[in-house]
């Protein structure tokens, strides 16, 4: 049984390794996204020069890991849609299996495939090209690995509840694109969390926004130290169990709708 | 001891009724108005270990719904549902375990896979030992001949072909217990007669228990003894294959091609029902006429193209047994 979840992980991965195209394709555009970004924030710092708190190179690292891993962990609500909608949800619901579990496996898959063949080259260019700051400390790095893995985990259950939306409502375009918005201006990625004003961090600090890459990156630069470190996983840790409850209870609900309307 | 029950089991959608034009369409967004289909109504039958079932009727009759009901996919409106000793609904997991589905009209295969690609997953999903699985495939590319087409992905194959791998699919695991929703849609004759083959062959040798869903009387009567009827949502016949055959009546028809252009005499014992220059429908009892007698005879007479036996259908047998009943009352 658990080899069934690695399986489709494990298939889902080397379905991305097939189109070799896409590959060259997603690494370009890793590298093009976080160059012009990179461009962007070198003309900020430019103009306002020793007024920033957090050097330039600090921001590039952010902008190279941040939207780099960005491009990866990207969640395929719509096709979980498509399915319910169609009907040929009826499959997955007829396997001893839990659908929750399953698009787990997928996602891991994906973003594995992603991460290694897209991700890692468009690294590698990126960190030549523009530097990069160490890891804040030796300990740092695996935490970072931890935190990002969970930042994963935060964003797939997010996913999860959007997708859940469509058993109720068909087009669920309108939320999935408010929800990636959100993630992309909240999560840190485009707008490192130093560059925002209170008003929005107080917000964001309430949400499970921080939980996605603010996290991992104060655990890299050094931005968090000793016992807020652990506060920081522990927070991300509760956002995930409260999110998975919550399409937990979606995916029950939903399926008795599917089941008492017509499958 | 019977293995799956249903109790007075009902099944009501609820749909939304459209409104015509924008006046409608707002309506509908702050008072939509439902429509309830009763797709299934009061339906209990139970099946024993090892059966074998047809469940027929016509189009919209409620066959698939009583599946859905039945695999746990649906959940009954009012009534009970108890196979295996579960729940198919609430025991979920468990239960789906022990079956298997086939919906004909829809494929269980990875799309994007090679056929061999998707056993595997199943092989994984469900813990099939290996020996288990070498025995099956090796039973599965004897009778329904998948070796020739196990490496080309599920969207490359041809209908038959796709049937063939899921209704395979759907036995990799050694299920008690199998449902099959037209496993033979749209096949050719070939193709219906490997899968009849098939399902005969699992049933008898491996004591599986079925039930399948049908156009086509044939494969009743070349796969089960016994036969589940409704129509409009309700049971209208449980029995025997041969008792629904004498409800259904014993008349026939001949069809016969002719090369050239023909006028028919009558034929006694027949009933000349539909004539035109290169055809002609006789209808027979074939309690009182023997096929072969009439065939040589209209065979010998005229100079023939093509002859067909047409048996009656699915919907001319539920017509039968409506009036029949209506008659009763
Ligand atoms: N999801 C659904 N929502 C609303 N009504 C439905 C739904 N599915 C089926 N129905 C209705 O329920 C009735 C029974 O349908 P069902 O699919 O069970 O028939 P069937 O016997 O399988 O027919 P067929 O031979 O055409 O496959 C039909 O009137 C159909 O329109
Ligand atoms: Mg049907």
């Amino acid at each position: 049984m658990k080899g069934a979840y690695i399986e489709i992980a494990r298939k889902t991965l080397l379905e991305g390794l097939a189109f070799r195209v896409n590959t060259l394709i997603g690494i370009l555009d890793t590298v093009i996204l976080i160059a012009v970004n990179v461009a962007i924030w070198k003309a900020v710092y430019a103009s306002t020069g020793t007024l920033q708190t957090v050097s330039l190179e600090d921001t590039i690292t952010n902008t190279l890991f941040a939207i780099g891993i960005s491009q990866a962990f990207w969640m395929d609500e719509y096709s979980i849609a498509h399915k319910i909608r169609t009907g040929a949800i009826t499959n997955d619901i007829l396997r001893p299996m839990h659908f929750g579990g399953m698009i787990l496996a997928a996602d891991i898959g994906r973003a594995g495939y992603r991460l290694l063949v897209e991700f890692l080259p468009a690294f590698v260019i990126c960190a030549l090209l523009f530097g990069l700051s160490a890891p804040a400390s030796a300990l740092a790095l695996p935490l970072f690995v931890l935190s990002m893995a969970m930042s994963f985990l935060v964003l797939h259950s997010i996913g999860l509840i959007m997708s859940y939306i469509s058993f109720w409502y068909f087009n669920i375009f309108s939320f999935v694109t408010i929800k990636n918005a959100a993630v992309l201006v909240l999560s840190g990625a485009y707008i490192p969390y130093w560059f925002m004003p209170d008003w929005m961090m107080a917000f964001v600090r309430a949400s499970p926004f921080q939980a996605i890459y603010s996290a991992p990156m104060s655990i890299w630069l050094g931005h968090v130290n000793g016992s807020s470190v652990l506060y920081g996983l522990a927070k991300q840790a509760l956002w995930i169990v409260a999110l998975q409850l919550c399409a937990q209870a979606l995916w029950v609900l939903g399926r008795r709708k599917l089941a008492v309307n017509g499958g | 001891m019977a293995i799956l029950e249903l109790t007075e089991a009902c099944k009501t959608y609820r749909i939304v009724q459209r409104q015509d034009g924008i006046s409608g369409a707002l309506k509908n967004l702050f008072v939509p108005r439902y429509r309830d289909i009763q797709a299934v109504k009061r339906i209990s039958f139970a099946i024993e270990a090892g059966e074998m079932v047809g469940f027929i009727g016509p189009n919209g009759a409620g066959k698939s719904t009583t599946i859905k009901l039945l695999t746990g996919v649906l959940v009954p409106t009012s009534g009970r549902v108890q196979v295996l000793g579960l729940s198919p609904f609430k025991d979920r997991k468990r239960y789906v375990g022990r079956i298997g589905v086939v919906f004909g009209q829809r494929t269980q295969l990875w799309w994007d896979l090679p056929v061999s690609d998707t056993f595997d997953l199943l092989r994984k999903i469900y813990g099939v030992p290996p020996q288990t699985y070498r025995r099956n495939l090796e039973l599965f590319d004897d009778i329904l001949g998948l070796a020739d087409f196990r490496h080309q992905l599920a969207r490359q194959l041809s209908l038959g072909q796709r049937m063939r791998a899921d209704i395979a699919a759907a036995l990799l695991h050694d299920p008690e217990l199998v449902f099959l929703d037209e496993p033979t849609i749209g096949l050719d004759i070939v193709a219906k007669d490997k899968i009849r083959g098939f399902m005969q062959h699992i049933n008898a040798e491996r004591g599986v228990t079925m039930l399948l869903t049908s156009h086509d009387m044939q494969d009743m009567e070349r796969t089960c003894q016994r036969v589940i009827v409704i129509d409009k949502g309700a049971l209208l016949y449980d029995g025997s294959v041969s008792g629904l055959a004498s409800l259904s009546g014993s008349r026939r028809s001949l069809i016969v091609d002719f090369n050239v252009h023909t006028r028919c005499e009558p034929i006694s014992g027949t009933e000349l029902i539909q004539e035109n220059a290169l055809r002609a429908r006789f209808s027979f009892d074939r309690g009182s006429m023997q096929v072969h007698e009439l065939v040589s005879q209209v065979a010998k007479k005229y100079d023939i193209a093509d002859m067909t036996i047409e048996e009656p259908s699915i919907e001319s047998v539920v017509k039968t047994i409506f009036s029949a009943q209506q008659a009763r009352l």
